[in-house]
């Protein structure tokens, strides 16, 4: 029987170039005309320690990885001990028996007994196949990917040509071997399993898709929007844009910066974009802590600041690769008094492409420091979409004065009071707008004032700015059939396995949800979302964090408390089967 | 570039609330005359301050000015020159701005050498504190933070910058004004990192080093036909303890290019004045396929 979906779990040892092969394999997948979904999980460390990547591979689209697999390729002998448990039914393990390899850091370790009678255990002695060919044991990712190919009856040109484009850095001798191994490996799964165990897939759409990430959706967001200057420190899991700003920068004319640390990564955007370009900085929560005191000056001299902050788990270092929507009340209070600026939470790629275009736009219009919170889950998985339209996107880099309208005005104060609070600006280097910015309280002139009544004045005038966005429309999104008994409330990277839970729910429960997604943490949509909250039936909160800050957000903007809450804090995103689980659990 | 008419191009309405005899005024009139040295426009040049009495400056000088936060403004300055190259950009604060709270910026600015003056009005003390040791103060100190006197030797800012890369490192006082400008012009003229050590009297903290004490001690590098092409002598020079015989001048001046010409993407244009409408980034996704 063939099927709409697989789901399939890739796993070895950092060091293995699991990595590789599964990114290939997604890619090899999305070119072929599939929808595909890649969720990489991995430690923080280069060699030896546990590494598995969920492929999701499905006839459509397809957007949330399940608990439950359809095969497992283990690449090393503790890969087949933790995941076993994971194959559905029916499903297969492939493995090599007696040559599996055994990471330098779990010395000693053996297969445990497979207590499965009911799966397929496919013994594939991928070693033995490398050291035919005339290879090493480093060729086993090859071999490996090359007996799922096999299992899923794909062609083995797809696979040679992935093979070739990974392994284009190494002697033609060494892809050759690797050619030949994974070829061994290849028919002995298509011949023996394919047929049999029907992990056959329907034929694709075919359309042609993008394999995009949270971070590559960013930075072409962040590129169409015609950043000038990127400055970061690595950090995970932002570090993907800074070395795709690097990569790009002599194609794309702009500078990108790694700085001596995240306190300069902020300093050098604010000082270019008071310099008059389109600035960003990209950090996670560590990085942001130093950072804040840069968010707060940004916001006290109105310059136009982009912030990209994707979350890890904290406090502290916490888990460096791992996901978590921890930093919400973080982002939103990060500075000292009060301070403008706007939070945009985008939930999969096109939105964060989107959001990150819009970003400048907002940043220039009102003046302010504008973040895009992403996380891990988004930043470092992959989907497959169509290339996003582009047509509609318009510049709009606000009030700006250049030298003929400066020339039409007498005094020119830089922090004039506006009923907006917009005042127009301009940028050194302008004959005629000479002007002063600075931290301290300032009067219309930015120069220092300790003057009660202009404090007071230029406080409203910078809160008042972005108190005019309005974004009852854009800032939360209902899912779904508005009439739905149960609605679901999230943000962020939780999008798609909500969406996807939501259909497994109908499906096989005939349960009928909808989802509301938040949007703009700041400013808040509140009277969209305080209306679909009173509307709804029962109202279930999902976050993926310990204590529901969006939950805590809501109330605080809506007055509205939602009690039920489904929250995990283990570092790891939401599988779909499990979440339709507790859901269905608690109604 | 002007006509040199204006000689009053750079002063402003508002007058500075620094102490009646403070070492900032010299430092000020030192980097206007240079200005004018230069035949700058006030619109030509922008300056990056961090936060202590030196770091108000830009209120009181008549330039683009943006007064940030205390220890940072090298970053800044370094994003202003890379958004608009053809800008003079200077940065400016105290010693503890500089020596203490953004040490790290100071050295990297140094190694990395994009192109901007760094002026630090080096008085040994947290002055808008009230009077605090900083980490250029001399051992035996007695301030509020060292009421048993100070045991921490002080920092050398022209060495660290020496040995950090800096291919311009200089310093004056701010009681010979005359002197000071030239170097600041010069630094301004380098192309790449320069740091200005200014040795600044502080009428109300540090009382004891006044201008008396400083005129008596210093001597300029020049009269002793220095040669600052010489980077060791530079550093020794610059490492030098004794208290009675303050050097001033160029100490070390280098020819490594700065950062921003290793850039090609600025060559056509500064950043600033690409156009940014209508950009294509279908390639970019057609390489995600």
């Amino acid at each position: 029987m063939k099927r709409d979906e697989l789901s399939l779990i890739i796993g070895g040892h950092a060091g293995q170039g699991v990595q590789t092969v599964a990114r290939a394999f997604a890619r090899t997948c999305a070119r072929a005309g599939f929808g595909v979904f890649l969720n990489q999980e991995y430690p923080s460390n280069i060699k030896g320690e546990h590494n598995y990547f969920d492929v999701m591979v499905a006839e459509g689209s397809v957007g949330a990885h399940t608990r439950q697999a359809d095969a497992l390729l283990a690449l090393d002998a503790k890969t087949v001990n933790l995941h076993v448990d994971r194959i559905a039914p029916g499903g297969a393990l492939i493995f090599d028996r007696e040559g599996a390899e055994v990471s330098p850091v779990d010395r000693g370790l053996k297969i445990s007994e497979i207590q499965r009678d009911d799966i397929t255990v496919l013994d594939v002695p991928f070693s033995q196949f490398a050291q035919d060919v005339g290879g090493s044991a480093r060729m086993t990712n090859a071999v490996g990917i090359g007996s799922l190919h096999g299992l899923l009856g794909f062609d083995f040109d797809l696979l040679a040509d992935l093979l070739r484009q990974s392994l284009s850095k190494l002697s033609d001798q060494i892809v050759q071997q690797n050619l030949d191994g994974a070829k061994r490996a290849y028919d002995l799964t298509r011949d023996n399993y394919w047929e049999k165990l029907g992990l056959v897939l329907d034929r694709p759409q075919a359309r042609r898709r993008m394999l995009i990430s949270g971070n590559d959706a960013v930075a072409l967001g962040a590129l169409k929007a015609g950043v000038k200057f990127y400055s970061s420190y690595p950090m995970s899991p932002s570090s993907g844009v800074l070395s795709l700003m690097s990569q790009r920068a002599r194609d794309y004319d702009l500078v990108a910066l790694l700085t001596e640390d995240e306190i300069s990564a902020a300093g050098a955007a604010v000082g270019a974009s008071f310099g008059g370009v389109r600035a960003m900085t990209g950090t996670s929560g560590g990085g942001f802590c130093l950072m804040s005191e840069f968010l707060g000056l940004a916001g006290m001299v109105e310059v136009p600041l982009v912030v990209l902050e994707g979350q890890r788990p904290g406090p502290a270092t916490g888990l460096p690769t791992r996901t978590e929507q921890g930093d919400l009340k973080f982002v939103l209070s990060a500075h000292q008094g009060d301070c403008p600026r706007i939070v945009v939470a985008p939930g999969d790629p096109p939105e964060a492409f989107e959001l990150t275009f819009e970003a400048f736009n907002l940043a220039d219009r009102y003046q302010t420091p504008v973040i895009v919170l992403t996380d891990k889950h988004l930043a470092e998985s992959f989907w497959t979409y169509e290339p996003f339209q582009t047509e509609s996107l318009t510049i709009d880099r606000g009030q700006r004065l250049g030298e003929k309208e400066l020339g039409t005005i007498k005094d020119y104060k830089r922090f004039r009071l506006t009923e907006s609070g917009v005042s127009p600006r301009t940028r050194p280097g302008i004959p005629g707008g000479v002007f002063k910015a600075t931290g301290n309280e300032h009067n219309e002139y930015g120069l220092l004032s300790e003057d009660a009544r202009s404090r007071a004045a230029q406080t409203d005038k910078r809160l008042r700015k972005t108190a005019a966005l309005d974004v009852s429309q854009t800032g939360a999104r209902l899912h779904g059939d508005p009439g739905a008994p149960v609605t679901l409330v999230g943000w962020g990277s939780t999008k798609r396995a909500i969406l996807e839970a939501m259909a497994v729910l109908k499906e096989t429960r005939k349960i009928n949800c909808n989802f509301l997604q938040v949007i703009y943490a700041e400013p808040f949509p509140t009277s969209r979302v305080s209306e679909v909250i009173r509307d709804a039936g029962r109202t279930l909160l999902v976050e993926n964090n310990a204590t529901g800050q969006m939950g805590d957000l809501i109330r605080q903007k809506t007055g509205l408390a939602i009690t039920d809450r489904i929250l995990k804090c283990d570092g790891r995103q939401f599988y779909r089967d499990e979440l339709a689980e507790m859901i269905a659990e608690r109604l | 570039m002007h006509d040199g008419g204006d000689r009053a191009r750079f002063d402003t309405a508002a007058k500075p609330n620094w102490c009646l005899g403070c070492g900032n005024f010299g430092i000020l009139s030192g980097l206007r005359k240079a200005l004018l040295k230069l035949e700058l426009e006030p619109h030509q040049v922008v300056m990056a301050t961090g936060i202590g009495c030196s770091s108000k400056i830009p209120h009181w000088i008549n330039v683009y000015g943006l007064h940030g936060l205390h220890g940072r403004p090298l970053p800044v300055a370094m994003g202003l020159k890379l958004a608009n190259h053809n800008m003079v950009v200077i940065a400016e604060g105290g010693d503890g701005d500089g020596y203490s709270e953004g040490l790290n910026h100071f050295i990297q600015a140094a190694r990395r050498n994009v192109d901007l003056t760094y002026i630090v009005h080096n008085n040994g003390v947290f002055a808008l504190t009230t009077g605090q040791t900083s980490s250029t103060g001399r051992p035996g100190f007695v301030s509020s933070s060292t009421p048993h006197g100070s045991v921490e030797p002080p920092f050398r800012p022209a060495a660290l910058a020496i040995v950090g890369g800096a291919n311009f490192v200089a310093r004056g006082f701010s009681g010979d004004i005359e002197h000071l400008a030239e170097l600041i012009a010069a630094a301004i003229k380098h192309p790449g990192f320069a740091l200005v050590d200014v040795l600044q009297v502080c009428v109300s903290f540090n009382p004891q080093r006044g201008y008396k004490w400083y005129q008596q001690r210093v001597y300029k590098l020049e009269d002793e036909h220095h040669d600052p092409t010489d980077r060791d002598r530079a550093l020794a020079l610059a490492l030098d303890d004794d208290e009675q015989r303050l050097a001033t001048g160029i100490f070390y001046r280098g020819t490594r290019p700065p950062y921003e010409r290793s850039l090609p993407q600025l060559e056509q244009a500064p950043l600033v004045d690409h156009d940014i409408d209508n950009i294509d980034v279908s390639v970019l996704m057609e390489e995600l396929i």
